[in-house]
């Protein structure tokens, strides 16, 4: 569903210093437990995406590679194992969302939107009283360091301080050089979500990535995530698992069963755009 | 003075000394009274800076004593056989290169020494009387406000713990907790069960100080020795001792601990020749220390005294004190941070508190769990969330059962999991090396496997298993084939606390079970291991805690004190086999003889027979299943 | 959804060339327990402070000293006694001589009667081969001042202080980056701070010149995996601090030895199948990494670009067979 985005964005305000609390944008109340739904792009976000299925993402050369060379065993490496999903990613998972206010009890004026997602147990602050973002220098998080305002209805949120992480987790992943833009729009009990990650190392162009949710009244939900890393596979030290380049077994295989053009599994910007096709049409590619 | 000198110089009666003690004895007892009906016992002014007369004894006490020069000191043959053994390129050891002295020997020492009063800012009272000897920066307190001891499983250390009271003129001090150290620094050891009983006797500049170590292990009869110490009025500003541990020999490989062989002692005779001195007396004993001594020396033959270099006479049993409370509760002892120790239930139990469930380390033998769960609620009102076992034994994981059953795993509960299993979460999730599983499914020989609720859950294979709880890093490190083929260490970083299971006691030899996968090599590189990641803070002193299976809070030194035993008994039982002794010769060599008085039994669950079997067996590559 | 088609405008964002420490200012960052972060002096500078003293872990470029002692001041007013290195590169080690001239060491023991100059300045630890490698026999011009090199050093294994009540292990790791390559471990903080072995802010200078390897940079980051644990939910934990670049934990440093392992595994892939330099250098065995880790050094085969890195590893592999 194309949605167009505009005038959204006061993103030079963002770049000076995102945040705020501004009386006359007083915002909406967006606290409540949230849980998604998937009737949209279900296949890659629960069963999970193919290897070598780039369809769509517009990345470099270089995060080409990375994926190509990423063999998904490396899971299975004690450290890999309790990874977890990167703030740009975790909202595609599956997931309960509780998003509360965090107050200031004498003025009342809003400090930090709060956000809990039961996987992989991520307490998440979006501070809204106008904070700098930390130096350089600072720890980098999975849910990073962010600071919200609000444009009109929408909460806008700007995230830096990621770990490196997925863009999508079938071996892309992004630096911990990007930075995220989201937008959180409420409609009755419907809650849209839109994330913009900028990552100029593997991404030529930003990428867009839209989930819903929906209220959900009862409780009853599970709220936690255990994950302990044990040896799963008896290794040499210092193994990581890749393939060489040149040697992904499974280059051809999504391509193949979805009778695809191979080089439009390998993505890149422009298999993002319509235009596309008529570029496949114009080649004979069926 | 010693009490007989044979090199001439003055003599004094140790009958006269002892009558001295007696009667002062007397006095302490009657300050104790006063003390007791609350009124201080007004003393004597020690403050000043003090330094030693050095003209008595100056050469053992600034050169050195001699090799085999025992003549005058009251061991027994304990004592006499580890001082033989005792190689000094023990020293050159990393974790012996900052051996700091212990008391009374601090004394005897080189260096300047201050003391001073700690009095209370309202009352005025006399709360302490500190010393600070230059020698490895020992800091001695002498509690004189009447407060008891630390009870007996607290941490031991060069100083002591000392109480005092005065008795006249005089500053009657007892001290205990002390750490295993110089009797003499030619060899003679003084061990941790020694007690010390000082007296400071102040005249005009002049302080004689006279100390009685009563030590059931290594000495026959009490020691007493007087040093003389004289005022310095202007300070001295020499007050510090540097003491740095480096790599002195490259190239030693870690289980080496030198040692000579029993008899084979190459300096022998060597201060007996130069100084003229019968071998028999050079020796020492208790009867060395009398002037009728003299007589005895006109009939002595040097093969009575090569006896004496040998152990002869039965097998001893351990005359140490047993530090674990036997009074059917559970004792709770601080160790830092937010670790403690409960004692007083078969082997420790140590506790991780904090914000989010306890960890716990073993269980103990299942008969006080009762009052285990009941202290822990003590420490921390959440429920116990993890038990680690260090191994199978049941005194480790007897109470498995019942302390799992007592808490819950919340952060299994409300979780994916909780919606595939009924019971996820249900009681606290028990986690050891998989090869306790193995051992407690399905034990060797007749006895029945122990019920299953008390089997480790959550296993591992290999080296390691972290997690994080309480704030706390923890890491589970695998022993391979230690005192069992299960055995784990649990190192708590940032408290800086690691939990040795029965690798490391304090208590008896090692329970190297080598049906269970033990073996003698396999526990001295575990405690090289645990050494390995240690460090003390001062002078050899203090840094990591070690908490031993059973027995008493420990540091650096005393692990690598009970590792010296193992290598050295293990050399020794290595030299029988390569020589072809069988099993039943390296008995009756008595190889242990110099650490029975210490650890040893000749009756119960695990003997000295058995440790040595053990041994034996296990350097054959013997009957181990 | 994929296929959003609209028209965004993005702002440009503040260029941010990875990790590179802006000049002319020191930063001060708590880290954890009794440890900070200076840095903007060169390498970066760890701090530990607390009721025994300051001790410091590396000293920055020389021409910062200044700011450098200022900023510990500011932390403490404690004397400085020690200054631990974890390597022998001038811009860890140009402060030495100021850093340790702005400490002292106690004095008033059993040695110090015989030394006029026992408690001038603070004690500067390392392993023995940046000694080596900053000193030179008489006569012989050396690679630093005589003030700067080490008071203390040690051959293998690890060297143990206790200071500010916590365990500081040094712990030797051979022929990483240099042949005296040395982590510094904070145990009751739970920090740990790793020179030059690893960074996040490029590639890897394997100084094969002072006895770098590449199999010991991979031991060396896989004992620091080893060493680091993280806390909750896989962050935080034991903080990494790295010879350049931000405050690290074991995730960072995971990414970093994944990357260095796949990339030496390219080129042993290579070299086996008979490749030669030129041919492993064109064949981009580092572009999935070039854009995050490639350092824009004024020299194009600088340290820390792909370039650089690339051919010491080759040589690295090559020398072993």
């Amino acid at each position: 569903m194309p949605v167009i985005l505009l005038g959204l964005l006061s993103c030079p305000a963002f770049a000076q210093g995102p945040g705020g609390y501004n009386p006359v944008a007083p915002g909406v109340d967006l606290a409540g437990n949230w849980g998604p739904l998937f009737h949209e792009d279900q296949h890659e976000r629960g069963p999970g995406p193919e290897l070598v299925n780039y369809l769509g993402i517009p990345i470099t050369e270089g995060a080409r590679l990375y994926g190509l060379s990423w063999d998904a065993s490396r899971f299975t490496i004690p450290e890999h194992q309790c990874e977890v999903h990167i703030v740009g990613y975790i909202y595609r998972g599956p997931y309960n969302l509780r998003i509360w206010e965090e107050r200031d009890p004498v003025s009342q004026k809003l400090i930090a939107i709060k956000q809990y997602i039961d996987n992989y147990q991520q307490t998440r602050t979006i501070w809204m009283d106008d904070r700098a973002h930390p130096s350089e220098a600072a720890p980098h998080t999975w849910m990073g360091f962010s600071t919200g305002k609000w444009e009109g209805n929408i909460l806008t949120v700007y995230t830096t301080h990621m770990k490196a992480g997925w863009i999508r987790r079938n071996g892309l992943r992004h630096t911990d050089q990007a930075t995220l833009m989201e937008h959180f729009i409420r409609h009755g009990d419907h809650l849209t979500h839109t994330s913009i990650l900028t990552d100029p190392i593997t991404l030529t162009e930003p990428l867009i990535k839209t989930q819903d949710l929906v209220l959900r009244l009862q409780n009853g939900q599970t709220w936690l995530y255990p994950c302990e890393p044990v040896v799963e596979i008896e290794r040499p030290r210092g193994t990581v698992p890749h393939y060489l380049p040149g040697q992904n077994p499974f280059v051809h295989e999504f391509a193949d069963t979805f009778k695809i053009p191979a080089e439009a599994a390998l993505g890149g910007a422009e298999t993002m755009y319509p235009e596309y096709q008529l570029k496949l049409k114009k080649t004979g590619a069926k | 003075m010693e009490s007989l000198d044979l090199r001439g110089g003055v003599e004094v009666s140790a009958v006269k000394l002892m009558r001295v003690f007696h009667t002062v004895s007397f006095l302490f007892a009657a300050a104790v009274t006063l003390l007791a009906q609350g009124q201080p016992v007004p003393g004597v002014d020690l403050s000043g800076y003090w330094t030693g007369a050095m003209h008595e004894d100056a050469l053992e006490r600034g050169a050195g004593p001699e090799l085999v020069d025992y003549t005058g000191f009251p061991i027994n043959e304990a004592g006499r056989l580890w001082a033989l053994s005792y190689d000094p390129s023990r020293v050159t050891l990393r974790n012996h290169q900052c051996d700091g002295y212990i008391m009374p020997y601090q004394v005897r020492a080189v260096g300047n020494s201050r003391a001073w009063e700690e009095r209370d800012p309202h009352t005025q009272r006399l709360i302490a009387i500190h010393w600070w000897h230059q020698t490895f920066e020992g800091h001695r307190v002498i509690w004189m406000d009447g407060r008891p001891h630390p009870p007996a499983y607290a941490p031991h250390t060069w100083m002591g713990f000392s109480t005092g009271t005065f008795v006249g003129n005089a500053l009657v001090v007892y001290t205990t907790h002390l750490k295993q150290g110089w009797l003499r620094r030619n060899g003679l050891p003084e061990s941790d069960q020694a007690t010390v009983t000082d007296f400071f006797l102040r005249h005009g500049d002049h302080i004689t100080y006279t100390s009685v170590v009563n030590d059931p292990v290594f000495l026959a009869e009490p020691m007493v020795r007087t040093t003389d110490f004289y005022r310095q009025p202007s300070d001295p500003t020499s007050w510090l001792f540097a003491c740095d541990d480096g790599e002195q020999i490259i190239g030693r490989a870690p289980d080496q601990v030198p040692n000579y062989p029993m008899g084979k002692h190459p300096f022998l005779m060597e201060f007996s020749k130069t100084e003229k001195v019968p071998l028999l007396a050079a020796l020492g004993g208790p009867e060395t220390m009398y002037p009728e001594f003299a007589a005895r020396l006109k009939t002595a033959t040097e093969a009575e005294a090569l006896a004496r270099t040998r152990p002869s006479g039965a097998p001893q049993n351990s005359r140490a004190i047993d530090p674990t409370p036997h009074d059917g509760e559970i004792h709770v002892w601080p160790v830092r941070r937010n670790v403690y120790l409960l004692a007083g239930e078969g082997a420790n139990i140590t506790v991780l508190v904090g914000e989010q469930g306890t960890f716990v380390v073993d269980s103990g033998t299942g008969q006080l769990t009762d009052k285990i769960i009941a202290a822990v609620k003590t420490l921390s009102g959440k429920p116990i969330q993890y038990i680690a076992n260090t191994s199978f034994r049941p005194d480790h994981t007897g109470g498995n059962v019942k302390l799992r059953a007592s808490g819950n795993d919340p952060s299994v509960q409300g979780s994916f999991f909780s919606n595939q299993f009924a019971d996820a979460g249900v009681g606290a999730t028990i986690m050891a090396h998989q090869n306790v599983t193995n051992r407690m499914s399905a034990p060797q020989g007749k006895a029945p496997p122990t019920p299953s609720e008390g089997w480790p859950s959550d296993t591992f294979l290999t080296e390691r298993r972290r997690t994080f709880q309480n704030n706390e890093s923890i890491e589970l490190f695998h022993e391979l084939k230690a005192v069992t083929d299960g055995d784990s260490i649990v190192a708590f970083r940032r408290a800086d606390v690691i939990v040795a299971g029965d690798i490391f006691t304090t208590t008896q030899y090692p329970f190297i079970d080598l049906n269970s996968g033990g073996s003698v090599q396999g526990e001295i590189n575990a405690l090289n291991d645990i050494l390995n990641r240690t460090n003390y803070q001062h002078e050899g002193e203090g840094g990591t805690i070690i908490i031993p299976g059973h027995g008493y809070v420990s540091d650096e030194h005393e692990v690598t004190e009970y590792r010296d035993m193992v290598v050295i008994v293990r050399d020794r039982v290595q030299a029988l086999i390569q020589g072809g002794a069988t099993l039943q010769q390296v008995r009756a060599a008595r190889v242990t003889a110099d650490y029975d008085t210490r650890y040893g039994a000749t009756s119960g669950a695990w003997t000295t027979e058995l440790f040595v079997e053990a041994v034996y067996n296990s350097l054959k590559g013997g009957p181990a299943k | 959804m994929r296929g959003l088609a609209a028209v965004l405008i993005l702002a440009a964002l503040p260029a941010v060339a990875p990790g590179q420490q802006t000049s002319g200012e020191i930063q001060t960052l708590k880290v954890q327990g009794n440890v900070y972060l200076l840095t903007g002096a060169g390498g970066n500078i760890a701090v530990q402070t607390g009721e025994a003293g300051v001790l410091v872990v590396d000293t920055g470029l020389a021409p910062m000293t200044d700011k450098v002692v200022a900023a510990i001041r500011k932390l403490s007013d404690k004397p400085i006694q020690y200054v631990i290195n974890t390597h022998v590169h001038p811009d860890h080690t140009g402060g030495n001589d100021a850093v340790r001239k702005a400490g002292l060491t106690y004095v008033g023991a059993n040695v110090t009667g015989n030394l006029t100059d026992a408690g001038v300045g603070a004690q500067i630890y390392a392993q023995d081969n940046v000694l080596k490698r900053m000193s030179a026999p008489t006569g012989v011009q050396a690679a630093a001042p005589f003030g700067s090199w080490p008071t203390e050093t040690y051959l293998s294994g690890r060297k143990q202080l206790f200071f500010n009540g916590e365990p500081v292990e040094i712990i030797h790791q051979p022929a990483a980056h240099t042949d005296g390559d040395s982590l510094v471990f904070f145990r009751r903080s739970d920090v740990v701070v790793t020179g030059d072995i690893f960074v996040t802010t490029s590639f890897p200078f394997i100084d094969l010149e002072r006895g770098g390897s590449i199999q010991g940079e991979i031991n060396a980051l896989n004992n620091l995996l080893e060493l680091a644990i993280p806390g909750y939910q896989d962050e935080g934990g034991t903080y990494i601090i790295p010879g350049h670049g931000r405050i690290c934990d074991q995730p960072d440093l995971l990414e970093y030895r994944d990357m260095v392992t796949i990339i030496r595994d390219r080129i042993q892939a290579a070299i086996q199948k008979g490749m030669t330099l030129p041919q492993v250098k064109a064949a981009g065995f580092t572009k999935d990494y070039d854009g995050r880790f490639s350092a824009k050094t004024a020299a194009p085969s600088g340290p820390g670009t792909a370039d650089n890195f690339v051919e010491a590893v080759y040589k690295s592999l090559a020398a072993k067979r």
